[in-house]
């Protein structure tokens, strides 16, 4: 007979509520939250410092943090290490890369942001997050969320695209279809009712057909 | 940053941010006079209110007397 290895629940944030605040200690001082309202957030996780996927993804970071500045988002990383871990590592990654970390990093030792947001994938560690990726808009909505294993390191371009895409969604209440890059058409909502959908392809727009319609920006 | 160290004294952060709490500001002002970013005013005024350092008057922030003497004493 086989045996049913009964799964523990973690509570997970949800795509479209308020982002669960915390207070944490961090190499900023102690932050919360609620002080970067105002801000868009990517609050990311790595597994570990002074491990070399994680270093290569904090130098990435740190090459977008003035594109990111421009679009009004702040980086806030998190691992289970201390301070003084941390401190130390950033501290090697300009002496050894030539990168400054400018950004703060949450020392979540008693995992407890980990658990809110479950960044800890038991699966494949029990100690470390995993690479997770937190976009939190500037009223405090959790907007997207990306989760990559132990082994692969992020693809920050990628990340400053999903801030592009989510900040024209916001601006022109939009969508951006698939590999969508600033200045490329973007999807006009769909209709929702059959007198709209009779009207829509008599509104301007470059539409394969009532449903599929897109614009220039 | 952390404001106050374990021995007593200002950090450089503490120092812009009193500095620029002269007279009372808003904490948009205060980032915009220091060049720190609003997270870290956030949470700045709230460890420097916690030691009575800095005040609210009218809603807007301002150092405290006791505030004033510090930052004399260490500048």
């Amino acid at each position: 007979m086989e045996t049913v290895v009964e799964q523990p629940t973690v509570a997970m944030p949800r795509l479209g509520w308020p982002a669960p605040n915390f207070e944490a200690e961090t190499t900023h001082g102690t932050l919360r939250l609620d002080d970067f309202r105002g801000s868009w957030v990517i609050l990311f996780s790595h597994p570990a410092d002074f491990t070399p996927v994680c270093t290569t993804e904090f130098v990435a970071f740190a090459q977008i943090a003035p594109e990111l500045k421009k679009r009004n988002v702040e980086l806030l990383g998190l691992s289970i290490d201390s301070t003084y871990s941390h401190i130390a590592w950033v501290r090697n990654i300009e002496e050894k890369f030539g990168v400054k970390i400018t950004f703060p990093i949450i020392a979540d030792l008693d995992k407890k942001v980990a658990m809110l947001y479950g960044m800890i994938m038991p699966g494949e560690s029990k100690t470390e997050t995993s690479r997770c990726v937190f976009v939190i808009d500037d009223k405090g909505i959790l907007r997207a969320m990306i989760y990559y294993p132990l082994t692969t390191g992020r693809n920050t371009d990628e990340i400053l695209r999903l801030i592009d895409a989510l900040q024209t969604t916001d601006k022109h209440g939009v969508a951006t279809p698939a590999n969508w890059r600033p200045g490329d058409k973007v999807i006009v909502p769909p209709p929702k009712t059959t007198d709209d959908a009779e009207e829509r392809l008599k509104e301007g727009y470059e539409c394969k057909d009532w449903y599929f319609c897109m614009k220039s920006l | 940053m952390p404001c106050i160290r374990a021995d007593g004294s200002l950090t450089v952060a503490a120092k812009k941010v009193m500095t620029a709490m002269e007279k009372p500001a808003t904490l948009d002002e205060v980032a915009a006079a220091s060049g720190l970013p609003l997270y870290q005013i956030r949470s700045s005024v709230r460890e420097l209110v916690e030691a009575g350092l800095v005040e609210i008057r009218d809603g807007a922030y301002v150092m405290t007397d006791a505030g004033r003497r510090k930052l004399a004493e260490q500048r």
